[in-house]
């Protein structure tokens, strides 16, 4: 299901998840439509742009917010333009199990798109790349993340994307085991405690990159 | 000098009174033949002139006690009295007459040089005075006590007709005679130097008062120069009687000049009362108050200038600042209301000795002065308010030109780009192998992806999208994230405030981490927002190199952002510590 203003934007999304083989049930122009859309046939996952009418703020962020809290099993993709570490978090703190913030410019490789709406749709959690690199590379007068290895900060950053550890092993290259060593490294390191799920996880990587 | 007290004042013009009569009687029974034909004339110029010093300057005193000139004058009546001890034929007479016989123009010296505030002012003024003085009593001294000169007749009634002859034949009396009369000629022609710069000098206000005596004095001592030169150039002796006769004429008409500069001020009185009836009537054009006051005290030079306490400056009756400072040949006085300053008059030096006349016209025009200030305080604001206005349009019209510029140069030139890649591609569908293909397409994203890149950053910095969706806290944590410089952002209290006042806050805080990380090379820089009062107060401090300047473009515009809420933007930098920008805001 796609929910975005902007009728072109929106076809082409339905074209490329159907090109990749979903099933678009279906598209719709605004917040209100969309959750008149899942209350009838309710999809595995939406994607919902950001920014709609009538306010054009941050309507995709509070329909996920809805939807979170009436339908937790349906995977919310966010599209944004921004880079904003607030709207991810914003995201994540409504509590929805699958959800996801994606730039909007990562529909130009599709093989990005699908597999984000494929993890929300499984009930992960996706973070834009560019959003955790920002915060990964904030400037801080005393560093913490110093403490990390070069491998120790790259699967942090995998993980603040909101890979599992299976993800990561894949993504980097890794066993498991080590995978875990690293994960449990990094957060003995910054003194986090280990989170239950996926989107905790990524909450509390999040918000430690942010304070 | 104290004001006079009716008793003393009864005291001192009884004394003249009998002094006058005492020489009266010196001079018609001291013992020595006075001739019949020179002993009416003589009393009755003699008693006219020192009378009319004691009688004018106890009147003056009166009147002025804030000039010394009346006690001048009265003890020069006395003086010119006291010479007649010489008439009584008796040692004591003699030794008296001859030490006070000429102190009278030494006093006369003082009155001149120092007239109308009747005090030593200046360096060339107290050479005059003390020169005058050594001459009369301390010369007379020498001569009698050193020189043992004595008494001997000569032409005329005395103590004019005296003539101070040596006890021996050791020294020439003409010689002495004549130096000490060169000495004389020269102190009188300085005094008439003096006299005429200062008259010169004068602005309108002083040359009112100082012109009736100024011509007086001249009057007089020509007359005496030319008396004194007589003897000089061997005039004969009748001419230089009668030139004296004439001097002592004029010396009795003088005094009332003196008292008609002295009290042309105080005349004026009555034009303080016209200035309140004129100040009640009439539209507040902006001159004019100012204009009111100079023709009330005689200056038109008079300028007025209010007192801006907000600003700390003096701003002109149009609102214009004005550097308000001392300057030789103007005085200043600041005219006060309820213990607070409110404006200052520049004015001509001699009101600046007529204390009573400026506090008089003060004092009536007070409330029309608070007033005008007021006006000048909005006129001011308004002027500056204009500036703000144009240079707010001036950085509109800036900020616009570098949009333009940032699109041009950017997102503009890839898309093109894009297109030239994309025309290009579909040319070589058929000729070109899908490697060549696939490389012209990359490209063609590539530049796609750098366009999206500056596209955003350039909406971010046109309008921040999380300000009026999230509020100042989440916005200026994402400014903070992407400052180049490492930068903290306290606890930002988490509630909405107006737009305008948000928006303020937010592009002070991004224009400071912009010039901590552009100019100041600050190795941190800490935000601060914090509520104060019925306002937002933010701060942005960095461990930079300082030296910002607050009249720069980008902190003026900052300033004329926040002015516009009615807020103020502090600016402290100073070189080699740090710069601290403080704005506050109003947001009740």
């Amino acid at each position: 299901m796609v929910a975005d203003d902007a009728a072109l934007f929106r076809a082409g999304i339905a074209r490329l998840l159907a090109d990749a083989g979903f099933d678009v049930t279906a598209e719709v122009g605004d917040a209100d439509a969309l959750l008149a859309a899942v209350e009838r046939d309710p999809p595995d996952a939406v994607v919902v742009d950001i920014r709609m009418p009538p306010t054009h703020t941050a309507e995709g962020l509070e329909a996920a917010r809805v939807l979170a809290a009436r339908h937790p099993e349906v995977g919310v993709l966010v599209l944004s333009a921004h880079v904003e570490p607030h709207y991810a978090m914003r995201l994540l703190e409504s509590g929805a199990t699958g959800t996801g913030y994606l730039l909007k410019e990562r529909v130009t490789d599709p093989g990005e798109l699908t597999d984000a709406v494929r993890r929300v749709a499984a009930g992960g959690v996706v973070i834009d790349p560019g959003v955790v690199s920002q915060l990964v590379g904030r400037r801080r007068v005393r560093n913490p993340l110093d403490a990390l290895s070069e491998r120790e900060r790259e699967v942090l950053a995998v993980m603040a994307e909101g890979r599992s550890n299976q993800a990561i092993c894949e993504r980097l290259f890794l066993s498991p085991k080590t995978v875990e060593a690293y994960v449990h490294n990094v957060f003995t390191k910054l003194d986090l405690h280990q989170a239950a799920d996926a989107n905790r996880r990524v909450l509390a990587v999040l918000a430690y990159l942010r304070a | 000098m104290q004001r006079l007290r009716p008793r003393t004042r009864t005291a001192v013009a009884s004394a003249g009174a009998a002094a006058g009569v005492a020489a009266a009687g010196a001079l018609v029974w001291g013992g020595y033949r006075v001739p019949a034909d020179l002993l009416a004339p003589t009393l009755v110029l003699d008693l006219a002139v020192g009378w009319s010093f004691i009688g004018v300057g106890l009147v003056a005193w009166t009147r002025r006690p804030d000039s010394r000139t009346g006690v001048l004058m009265v003890v020069l009546g006395f003086a010119w009295f006291a010479r007649f001890a010489v008439a009584v034929d008796t040692r004591t007479g003699f030794v008296v007459g001859v030490l006070l016989g000429s102190v009278h123009l030494s006093v006369l010296v003082h009155l001149l040089a120092t007239f109308p505030a009747g005090r030593v002012q200046d360096r060339a003024e107290r050479v005059l005075v003390t020169v005058g003085y050594l001459l009369s009593a301390p010369l007379d001294a020498v001569f009698l006590f050193a020189l043992g000169a004595q008494r001997q007749l000569g032409d005329g009634p005395p103590p004019n007709g005296l003539v101070i002859a040596p006890s021996n034949g050791e020294f020439d009396p003409a010689g002495i005679d004549l130096a000490v009369q060169g000495v004389v000629v020269v102190l009188f022609l300085s005094l008439l130097g003096v006299v005429f710069r200062r008259w010169r000098s004068a602005g309108p206000a002083q040359r009112r008062s100082l012109t009736p005596g100024a011509v007086g004095a001249a009057l007089i001592v020509v007359t005496i120069l030319v008396e004194r030169t007589a003897i000089l150039l061997l005039i004969p002796p009748a001419v230089g009687v009668a030139l004296a006769w004439s001097a002592q004429v004029v010396l009795v008409v003088w005094p009332l000049a003196l008292l008609l500069g002295l009290l042309r001020s105080q005349l004026d009185r009555s034009a303080v009362s016209r200035l309140i009836v004129e100040l009640g009537a009439g539209l507040p054009v902006p001159e004019r108050l100012e204009r009111a006051l100079a023709d009330t005290l005689h200056d038109p030079s008079l300028e007025l200038a209010y007192w801006l306490p907000e600003r700390g400056a003096f701003v002109d009756p149009a609102g214009a600042p004005v550097r308000v400072e001392p300057v030789r040949g103007r005085a200043l006085t600041y005219l006060e209301r309820d213990g607070e300053r409110i404006a200052v008059i520049v004015h001509d030096p001699v009101l600046a000795g007529e204390p009573e006349l400026v506090a008089a016209v003060a004092a009536g025009a007070g409330l029309a002065v608070e007033n005008e200030r007021l006006h000048a305080e909005v006129r001011s604001q308004l002027r500056e308010v204009q500036a703000s206005r144009a240079r707010i349009v001036e950085a509109a019209d800036g900020a616009r030109r570098r949009v333009e510029r940032d699109l041009h140069d950017g997102a503009q030139q890839r898309l093109v780009t894009v297109a030239l890649a994309l025309r290009l591609a579909h040319t070589q569908l058929d000729t070109a192998d899908s490697g060549e293909l696939g490389a012209l397409l990359d490209e063609a994203g590539a530049e796609l992806a750098g366009a999206l890149d500056e596209l955003r950053e350039l909406a971010r910095g046109i309008y921040p999208v999380l300000l009026t969706d999230a509020g100042l806290g989440p916005a200026l944590h994402s400014l903070a994230e992407r400052c180049p410089v490492p930068a903290v952002v306290g606890t930002v209290p988490d509630r909405r405030w107006a737009d305008a006042v948000e928006q303020t806050c937010y592009f002070v805080v991004s224009e400071a981490l912009a010039n901590a990380a552009k100019h100041a090379g600050a190795g941190q820089v800490v935000v601060d927002v914090r509520e104060d009062g019925d306002g937002l107060r933010v701060q942005v401090s960095d461990d930079g190199a300082g030296g910002a300047d607050p009249g720069g473009s980008g902190l003026r515009g900052l300033a004329d952002r926040v002015a516009t809420l009615g807020g103020e933007l502090s600016v402290r930098s100073p070189r080699g510590s740090g710069t601290r920008v403080i704005a506050t805001v109003p947001c009740a």
